[in-house]
C-alpha cells in the first residue's frame, strides 16, 4: 500500500500532471496514489446533460460547494477520511474572473473578480484563498488535510520555469504576475511546443505535459526557488508529510 | 473458499495482499490492474493443475502473454520469478515461476512451490532442489494421494478449476463458437442453452433455484417467460446455424404465435443475465470464478438489481461457491450489502510508480448512518472520487 492517499480536486488534466510531477519531487523516496476528485455534473441538462465533470475553476467551484451540500462539516466527513492530504488547486488568475464566466448563476458571494495590483502577486493569492474558503462555508482557514495549491498567475508558469528559466531569464522577471505565460509558451517551436494557439483558443497538449513531466519533476526545486507560489505549495505538503 | 490471494512480480502488481470474501467487486479505471489480478489467481489455478503453459492459461481465460509482459517491469528491482500465493482457513499453496526473457520456453518453470496444511508440509520445493522436469508441479502429482476431501485436496481443486469468464454477446447468441468451452457453460458463454436446459431440470426438484428462476424472470421485463426448446424452425432464420437447443423468450407484449424469440434476436442484456445466473447456480460450476466486466451491455438499473441477486444467490445457495468480478458502472455498488463482511468491495489504483494497489472499501457503522442520513449512495461516492477506484481524467 502507498504511503500516501492524496486526493486532488484540480482544474484540468495538464494542471494535475504538473502538481504530480511536483509531488513526484516532493514525495521522493515515498509513494503516493494520487486520486482526482470531482463534482458530480450540476449543470443540469446543458451541454446535453453530460457535459465535462469538474473541468476548468468551475469544476472546483462545484466541488466546494457540493461538499458543503453535504452538510457535513469537512473534519467530520467520514466520506474523505481515507485521504492523508486533500490538494485544492486553483490558477491565481481565476481573480481576475467573474463568475458569469463560469456558467455560476447564483454563488455564495459576488466577490469575483478580486485581483489586486501585481506584484506582489500574494496580495492577490490572499485574496483568492479569502474567495475558496468562501466557496467551502469556512471563515478562517482550511483545516487539515487540505492544502490549497495556487500557481500564479497559472501552473504554466511553473512549467515554463521548468523548461526555459535556465535558458531565458527574462521569463523569470515578475512571472508570478505574468498574464501571458501561456501564449509565451505556444510561441515555441512546433517540437517543443505544450501549448497550440489556434486562432486564440489556447490547446494545452496533454501528450506534451506528460512528456515535460519528468523535467518538471527534476527542476523543482529550481522552480520553488524562483516562484513563491511553489516554494509555499512545497512546505505546505512537507508539513504534512 | 480462498481467503487469501498474495501476488507478486506480476504484470502491474508489484506486491499485494488481497484478503477475500464470498461476492468480491473490483472497481477501477480501465488499465488499473483489476484484470491483472484475476488473472494472477488463473495463473496460479494453472501451477495447482501441474503445468503452466499457453494451452493451460488459455483454457482459465487468461490472456496470453510473453514472459516480458507477465514479469513487472518498473524501474526499482523486481524478483526475478512471479510469485502466487493461495490459502484457505486451513491450507496454503505458493508458488514461485520463472520462463526467461529471451528464448521464453513454451512451460513456465517451478521455482519454489510450497503446500502446507495446518501448518504440515505436504510438498516444499526450492530451486536447488533435485528435480529434473522442473515444468510439472508437484502438488498437482500429490494429489494423487490426498482425500479428495482433505483440505489440501479441496484448495488444489479449487484452484485448478478456477476460470475468467467474460461474456460476449456473437457467442452468447450462438452466433459464433466459444474458443474454451467448459461445464457448465464455456468461458465466453458457449453453450448457455444446453446449461440453462440443466438447470431448468433442477427446477422442480429445488426450491433455491425455481425461486431463482422467478427472481430472473423479474429482471427481464419484456418477457412473461423463458425455457429452452430444440424446435426451432419457426422461431429461427433457416440461414442461421442451427445448435441443438436454443433458449426461447416468450415477449409478453406480442400475441401468441408470434411471440418467441431466440437468443438470436433476444436483448443482449437478458443473456448477459442468464449467463451470470448459470454461472452462480449451475452445481457443475467451478467454487470459485471470475467474471470480468459484469455489467457490460446492462442498463445501470439492471446491473443494481442482477448484483443483488447475485449477493444472494452466492450466499444463499448450497454450493459456498465464491465469486470475483470487474466492474465499471457505478449502479453496481449500490446493489452490495457491504455491511456483510461475505461481501466485498475493492478498488484498484495504480500509485505515483504504476505498482497496481487493491484497497478494501470498509464501510462501518459511521459512513453506513452518514450514507443513510445525508443520501449519499456509493455509486455518487465513487464517481466523485471519494472512494478511488476511478481514472484521473
Amino acid at each position: 500500500m502507498s504511503d500516501y492517499r492524496i486526493g486532488l480536486v484540480v482544474e484540468g488534466i495538464t494542471d494535475r500532471i504538473v502538481i504530480e510531477s511536483a509531488l513526484n519531487k516532493i514525495f521522493a523516496d515515498h509513494t503516493y496514489t494520487l486520486i482526482q476528485l470531482q463534482p458530480e455534473l450540476s449543470d443540469g441538462l446543458n451541454k446535453g446533460g453530460f457535459g465535462s465533470t469538474g473541468s476548468g475553476w468551475g469544476g472546483v467551484y462545484q466541488w466546494c460547494r457540493q461538499m458543503v451540500n453535504m452538510d457535513i462539516t469537512l473534519q467530520e466527513n467520514l466520506f474523505l477520511q481515507k485521504f492523508d492530504i486533500i490538494i485544492i488547486h486553483l490558477d491565481a488568475d481565476v481573480a481576475e474572473k467573474n463568475y458569469q464566466q463560469a456558467n455560476i448563476a447564483n454563488p455564495v458571494k459576488n466577490d469575483l473578480p478580486c485581483v489586486q495590483p501585481c506584484p506582489p502577486a500574494s496580495h492577490t493569492i490572499q485574496a483568492l484563498e479569502q474567495v475558496v474558503l468562501g466557496w467551502l462555508s469556512l471563515k478562517e482557514q482550511l483545516p487539515e488535510p487540505f492544502v490549497m495549491c495556487i500557481p500564479s498567475k497559472c501552473t504554466e508558469a511553473w512549467v515554463a520555469i521548468a523548461l526555459y528559466g535556465k535558458s531565458d531569464q527574462n521569463i523569470l522577471v515578475d512571472i508570478e504576475c505574468h498574464s501571458n505565460i501561456e501564449n509565451y509558451l505556444a510561441q515555441k517551436p512546433a517540437r517543443e511546443r505544450v501549448i497550440r494557439n489556434r486562432s486564440g483558443r489556447m490547446k494545452k497538449i496533454t501528450q506534451k505535459y506528460s512528456e515535460k513531466s519528468g523535467q518538471i519533476t527534476s527542476q523543482w526545486d529550481y522552480i520553488t526557488q524562483k516562484c513563491h507560489q511553489a516554494e509555499r505549495f512545497t512546505q505546505h505538503i512537507v508539513a504534512m508529510r | 473458499m480462498l481467503k487469501k490471494i498474495r501476488v507478486s512480480a506480476f504484470k502491474s502488481i508489484l506486491n499485494q495482499e488481497v484478503s477475500l470474501g464470498i461476492m468480491n467487486v473490483f472497481i477501477g479505471a480501465n488499465g488499473s490492474g483489476k484484470s491483472n489480478f484475476i488473472e494472477a489467481i488463473g495463473v496460479l489455478s494453472a501451477a495447482a493443475a501441474g503445468r503452466v503453459d499457453d494451452e493451460a492459461l488459455q483454457r482459465r481465460g487468461i490472456r496470453l502473454g510473453t514472459p516480458r509482459l507477465y514479469k513487472s517491469a518498473f524501474e526499482e528491482k523486481i524478483p526475478p520469478h512471479i510469485f502466487f500465493e493461495a490459502q484457505t482457513d486451513t491450507a496454503k499453496y505458493a508458488v514461485s515461476l520463472n520462463n526467461p526473457l529471451e528464448n521464453p520456453k513454451p512451460a513456465w518453470q517451478y521455482q519454489t512451490e510450497e503446500l502446507l496444511c495446518n501448518q504440515e508440509t505436504i510438498v516444499n520445493r526450492g530451486p536447488h532442489r533435485e528435480i529434473k522436469n522442473k515444468e510439472q508441479g508437484l502438488a498437482a502429482l500429490k494429489l494423487v494421494e490426498s482425500d479428495e476431501n482433505s483440505e489440501v485436496a479441496l484448495l488444489i481443486n479449487l484452484l485448478r478449476n478456477f476460470a475468467v469468464y467474460t461474456p460476449n454477446t456473437p457467442v452468447l447468441r450462438g452466433i459464433i463458437p466459444d474458443q474454451q468451452t467448459r461445464e457448465p457453460i464455456g468461458l465466453s458463454g458457449g453453450r448457455l442453452a444446453e446449461a440453462l436446459k440443466e438447470l431448468q431440470s433442477l427446477v422442480s426438484k429445488n426450491e433455491f433455484i425455481e425461486e431463482a428462476f422467478d427472481d430472473i424472470l423479474s429482471l427481464i421485463d419484456w418477457i412473461n417467460a423463458f425455457d429452452t426448446t430444440s424446435n426451432v424452425n419457426a422461431i429461427l432464420s433457416s440461414s442461421i446455424a442451427r445448435p441443438k437447443n436454443v433458449i426461447r423468450f416468450t415477449d409478453r407484449f406480442m400475441k401468441g404465435h408470434y411471440n418467441h424469440l431466440t437468443a438470436y434476436d433476444a436483448s443482449e442484456g437478458a443473456l448477459y443475465i442468464l449467463f451470470c445466473a448459470v454461472l452462480t447456480l449451475s452445481p457443475n460450476s467451478p467454487y470459485c470464478l471470475a467474471i470480468d466486466n459484469l455489467d457490460q451491455t446492462l442498463n445501470p438499473r439492471l446491473a443494481l438489481n442482477l448484483t443483488r441477486l447475485l449477493c444472494q444467490w452466492i450466499i444463499e445457495g448450497d454450493d459456498k461457491r465464491q465469486l470475483l468480478v470487474t466492474v465499471h458502472n457505478p449502479a453496481v455498488l449500490d446493489g452490495l450489502a457491504l455491511q456483510d463482511d461475505r461481501i466485498r468491495l475493492f478498488t484498484v489504483d495504480r500509485n505515483n510508480r504504476g505498482h497496481t494497489e487493491i484497497n478494501r472499501v470498509t464501510i462501518t457503522e459511521e459512513i453506513l448512518a452518514l450514507s443513510h442520513k445525508k443520501g449519499w449512495p456509493l455509486s455518487r461516492l465513487w464517481v466523485m472520487g471519494h472512494l478511488g477506484g476511478v481514472p484521473n481524467v
